[in-house]
């Protein structure tokens, strides 16, 4: 049966419709790419202006302190959770589907809701407050924690979409639990993996709340936590507030590209199950 | 009644097959004899996967799986306590249904994946690999493009190479459970020829619901009808002169 031309018509407006509406949701997020580069290189370029030079100095190695903070604090988080997380990761995927094992996914699945402020006190109660641990090494537990669920599950369902089939040709060969995990798993989802916890580590470095609230609004901050501090100065131009985050979306941005770099690579990969 | 005299290579006795409290398989008593190819016919759902998987220990992996009775290889319950699962599978080959090389090896890394998976480094790489390809039938189509992805092989050469893989081990039965239900009749009697050669070397078990390939490739048939062994007897004898009515009326199309 032929759909009837009122139909096709129908047909063709909706499509046109969800176009248009794309093509608005694009232009936004252009739109503010191209506001956030512009406004940020106003703010570099004025900074020098706007300051007596002294300050302009010290504000300008703040900037390089706080990118440098960031850069520390969201590789030591990274180094701290991702042993973890591909550890029970694999092991929710590999392992007997147990009351235990649905117990540490289930609790994974709750942390991953507890929103960063909260873990920010948690961590501070825990470490800063009672062990005086320094704000950096606080501020590198407390980002690992918040990562660490959603890497965690992540993990999980990569591993899982590896095709059970395989694991039972390996097991066939008589292959010990160990080795199909590392010879069979490990290999199709490497690159997954490190992707996924590169996206993790992205939102690390736009977290600004978990820190705050663990390093305090310390000046050796990371970005994140500057982007807030300058974007609350209601009585000064948003010159600083701008270039700092432009400095950030830098960051993220250039991380970004090493994930899509990853996911391609991986992309050939799938295709061959 | 079934009577059973043959030599078996390996043999199960009594034995039975749970998904958690349904029992599948009920005191079934199959020999597979040496030297020869053992067929298990059955319509769907009648236990033959399964079979097959207790053979090679291969059941026990399906969670809330489990097997009672016993069977023998060379006379050894490869249910004992004291026997390595792991070590039973590499002396009881098991091919699935649907080709299963491993997509992040090449070709000739899916023929040593065996011993590489067991940690085994095979200082003969090179020869085992040529005469597992040569095995199967597949060396000399294959040996300039060892190195290529396995999964870029055509689905029978593919098949090929899952049961050269399983060479690699030195097995000394082969399990192969409906190995042509996902090829075309030409690749389907490549298999079959291939199950021929191997036939001398090694037992063979194959599950089938196709009775053609069963009276083409086998020596032994065993029927089986919701997990019971109905009937067990020469492949000759039970296509033309089989004992149980059951049998008759599936051989004859009147179910399954
Ligand atoms: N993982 C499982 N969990 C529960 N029951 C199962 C499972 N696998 C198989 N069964 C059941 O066990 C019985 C035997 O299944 P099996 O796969 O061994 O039959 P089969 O003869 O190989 O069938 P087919 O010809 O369709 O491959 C069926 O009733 C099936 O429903
Ligand atoms: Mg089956």
């Amino acid at each position: 049966m032929r759909p009837s031309s009122s139909r096709r018509w129908l047909d063709t407006a909706i499509f046109t419709a969800v176009t248009g509406v794309t093509f608005a949701v694009t232009l936004v997020f252009a739109a503010f790419f191209g506001w956030l580069v512009v406004h940020g290189f106003y703010g570099l370029r004025t900074i020098p202006r706007e300051l007596p030079p002294e300050s302009a100095w010290r504000w300008t190695s703040m900037l390089a302190g706080s990118a440098k903070n960031t850069v520390v604090l969201v590789t030591v988080a990274g180094l701290i959770a991702s042993p973890f997380a591909v550890a029970v990761g694999f092991l929710l995927s590999e392992g007997r589907d147990d009351r235990f094992l649905r117990g540490v996914r289930a609790c994974a699945r709750a942390a991953q809701g507890v929103p960063s402020v909260i873990v920010g006190v948690g961590v501070s109660a825990a470490f800063v407050t009672s062990c005086g641990l320094s704000p950096m090494a606080a501020g590198a537990i407390a980002l690992a924690l918040m990562l660490l669920p959603g890497m965690i599950l992540t993990t999980e369902s990569l591993a899982r979409a590896v095709p059970n089939d395989l694991r039972s040709a390996a097991f066939a060969l008589g292959a010990s639990r160990l080795s199909v995990l590392l010879g069979v798993v490990l290999p199709g989802t490497r690159t997954a993996i490190i992707a996924a916890i590169v996206s993790a580590l992205i939102r690390g470095v736009g977290e600004a709340a978990v820190l705050l609230v663990t390093m305090g609004t310390a000046k050796e901050g990371p970005l994140a936590v500057l982007v807030y501090h300058e974007s609350l100065q209601f009585d000064l131009p948003p010159t600083r507030a701008h270039a700092s985050a432009l400095i950030m979306m830098v960051f993220i941005l250039s991380m970004h590209l090493v994930v899509l770099r990853l996911r391609s690579g991986v992309q050939l990969g799938m295709a061959r199950w | 009644m079934v009577v059973v005299e043959a030599e078996a290579k390996l043999e199960a006795v009594d034995l039975e097959a749970f998904y958690g409290a349904e029992r599948v398989l009920k005191r079934l008593r199959i020999p597979l004899v040496q030297g020869a190819v053992t067929a298990v016919i059955g319509p769907s759902g009648s236990g033959k996967t399964t079979l097959l998987r207790c053979l090679s220990r291969m059941h026990e992996l399906t969670s809330g799986a489990r097997v009672q009775g016993a069977v023998l290889l060379d006379g050894m319950n490869i249910y004992d306590p004291a026997v390595d699962a792991s070590a039973v599978r590499r002396r009881v080959a098991t091919i699935a249904a649907k080709p299963n090389p491993f997509p992040s090896m090449s070709v000739r890394e899916n023929v040593l994946s065996g011993l590489t998976l067991s940690g085994i480094r095979a200082q003969d790489a090179e020869s085992i690999v040529e005469s597992c390809l040569h095995e199967v039938g597949l060396w000399d189509q294959i040996k300039d493009r060892l190195r290529i992805p396995a999964t870029a092989l055509s689905t029978v050469e593919q098949q090929q190479l899952c049961i050269a893989r399983s060479l690699a081990l030195r097995p000394e039965v082969i399990l192969l459970d409906e190995p042509c239900s996902v090829l075309d009749p030409m690749a389907t009697a490549r298999i079959e020829d291939l199950m021929h050669d191997l036939r001398e070397r090694y037992t063979l078990g194959i599950a089938t619901h196709s009775m053609q390939q069963a009276a083409r490739v086998s020596d032994h048939v065993a029927f089986v009808l919701s997990g019971e062994l109905i009937e067990y007897s020469d492949t000759d004898r039970l296509f033309t002169r089989p004992s149980d009515v059951r049998t008759e009326d599936y051989l004859t199309g009147r179910f399954g």
